[in-house]
């Protein structure tokens, strides 16, 4: 098998007694896109700048195409990219910005690659290179910062918060330009808390909630297979309740899942409201942690996840095998590949 | 007393209406020196200009690096150097002098160098009253720069120096404003000009020192002059400063 491009092994990093992450292997390939999905706050970024070369693990080990490299690995770091969730640039023209990572390298400037590097970022040469960082909007920063990261030509591409603070218009522009640098083999990680977008994008997608990485898993997964059932909606049944979901395109074999903060618990059966989905259900466990109450929900072979609030739960005066109605817009389904 | 300075010294006409035109002809000799280019007072002048630019760029070349050093990174003992630093900069110019004076007088460590008295031994002296101030203000800058950037950097692949360049060069406006700040602070001290130059004429007398020698002996025209170009100077680097910082 081919040296993995990025190898980590036994990652810990703590900050202070709050949070801390944990993974025990990953690794990453050539020509592969690797999407990072988890709420904020969940360890994503800490773990992509682990990767990336920018913040030290305590522990562990880090391997860049079979070498040990770490924060002061200056010939390994030269070699890899990575656009942050805000990228900070230099004040200075766009110009400016964007040769410093060659004269960093000693590399010589050849305005035609800046060039062609800008058109397909969607940024016209003569406009932008002689605008300054303040005079652009979030999403041309990002695509500012993208070629930035890309007119040395790195192996390995580290993207955060890809999709934050950015238009439609650049993000259409940037997967195409994924599209075209996966062709060329680099390896891509990206972090995003839009697992649809993401799941159209990456070939692998690993989950990290409370600094654990996992392979995709999620709370409310309601699976594949859902048919269609009216414009822009889509229905699959689960013993006798019918769950209906919305889409923009026919989800054909693609899944979904529904986000427990999505889920509305109510004793009593709702009259006159939007949602597409209320369903009679048994609370079937109720924990109660710091910040939020999980409420486990049953019928049949249906399962639910509900966050809900401990104000909630008090004023409800929710308790085991109570029965409820639980609520959830077509909406709120987020799909998978 | 003022009177008493007066008496006989100085060529005023007694008749005249006292103070005010005793005054008037001093500002009138002065501006006599200034523009027929009276030798002695721009000997003062460059002398002066030369020490202070000296010591300044060779405070920028030690303070720059320092710091940054003390703004950037996190050490053991970072918030006690940077409390040293601070109080530096309420260092008496006299206890400056004072020090310096013993390193370079010929019992000193420094005395085989034959510094003292010369204008090498001033650009000493206000190297060590210049510094504090600019490792100050660059460590404050630096500080107050946002962290992304140096991520940014460090994602780029570059390395301490690069850092350190780049950081000056984004810190620009605060880093010139260190540097007026500092020029000001050498350009106007009398102190240290005085102790470790010892006010020799056409050598290490400056602005300063020749002001103070010469209204101590109640001949206030040179003293007027040397002010008026004194405050020009500084009014002038301050309008320049104001222009770049806006521009930078």
């Amino acid at each position: 098998m081919d040296t993995p491009a990025i190898l980590a092994t036994n990652i810990e990093k703590r900050f202070n007694s709050d949070f801390s992450l944990f993974v025990s292997h990953f690794a990453a390939s050539y020509g592969k896109v690797y999407g990072f999905y988890g709420p904020n706050g969940s360890g994503k970024t800490t773990f992509m700048k682990i990767l990336g070369l920018i913040i030290s693990p305590d522990f562990g080990k880090i391997t860049i195409n079979g070498q040990n490299a770490s924060v002061n690995s200056l010939e390994v770091k030269r070699k890899m990219s990575f656009v942050f969730q805000e990228p900070k640039l230099l004040k200075r023209k766009i110009k400016d910005n964007l040769t410093y990572p060659l004269k960093l390298r000693n590399a010589s400037v050849h305005q035609e690659k800046i060039n062609s590097i800008l058109n397909k970022l969607s940024l016209s040469p003569h406009i932008f290179l002689y605008k300054k960082p303040n005079e652009l909007s979030g999403g041309e920063k990002k695509r500012v910062s993208l070629a930035q990261k890309l007119i040395f030509d790195p192996d390995i591409l580290l993207l955060d918060e890809l999709t934050a603070n950015v238009d439609s218009k650049s993000l259409s522009v940037i997967i195409e330009l994924l599209t075209a640098l996966k062709e060329q083999n680099k390896c891509i990680l990206i972090s995003s808390h839009d697992y649809e977008w993401l799941s159209i994008t990456a070939d692998k997608i690993y989950y990290i909630n409370d600094g654990q990485l996992s392979e995709q898993k999620f709370e409310n997964d309601l699976g594949r297979g859902f048919e269609y059932f009216a414009p822009g909606l889509y229905r699959k049944r689960y013993g006798e309740t019918e769950l209906n979901v919305a889409s923009a395109v026919n989800p054909a074999d693609s899944g979904c899942h529904i986000n427990p903060e999505d889920i509305i618990i109510s004793l009593n059966e709702p009259q006159n409201i939007s949602a597409q989905n209320i369903i009679k259900m048994k609370v079937n466990d109720i924990e109660i942690h710091d910040n939020k109450v999980t409420v486990d929900l049953v019928k049949g072979d249906l399962r639910l996840v509900s966050y809900i609030s401990k104000k909630a739960l008090f004023e409800l005066d929710l308790s085991k095998q109570k029965e409820v109605y639980v609520i959830f817009k077509a909406t709120s389904a987020k799909w998978y590949k | 007393m003022f009177n008493r300075v007066v008496s006989g010294k100085v060529k005023v006409k007694k008749e005249g209406k006292g103070n005010l035109d005793y005054l008037l002809n001093g500002i009138k000799s002065a501006f006599i020196l200034i523009v027929t280019l009276d030798p002695e007072t721009y000997s003062a002048i460059f002398i002066s200009l030369r020490a202070s630019t000296l010591s300044l760029l060779a405070s920028l070349a030690i303070g720059l690096p320092l710091g940054f050093i003390l703004g950037f990174y996190n050490f053991k003992g970072k918030k006690i150097a940077q409390n040293f630093v601070n109080s530096l900069l309420s260092l008496p110019t006299v206890v400056v002098g004072l020090f310096v004076y013993m390193l370079l007088s010929s019992r000193g460590p420094l005395g085989d160098f034959d510094l003292l008295f010369t204008i090498k031994g001033i650009v000493i002296g206000q190297f060590f009253l210049a510094v504090p101030i600019i490792i100050a203000l660059t460590a404050s800058a630096v500080e107050s720069m946002d962290m992304r950037l140096a991520e940014e950097l460090s994602s780029m692949g570059a390395g301490r120096l690069q850092m350190l360049l780049t950081y000056m060069y984004e810190a620009k406006p605060a880093v010139f404003a260190a540097a007026v700040t500092a020029f000001g602070r050498v350009f106007a001290e009398v102190g240290v000009s005085m102790m470790l130059g010892g006010n020799i004429k056409w050598a290490t007398r400056t602005m300063t020192t020749a002001i103070a020698l010469e209204t101590g002996k109640g001949e206030f025209a040179m003293g007027i002059a040397l002010g008026i170009v004194l405050m020009s100077i500084a009014i002038l680097i301050n309008f320049f400063s104001m222009y770049l910082t806006e521009r930078m």
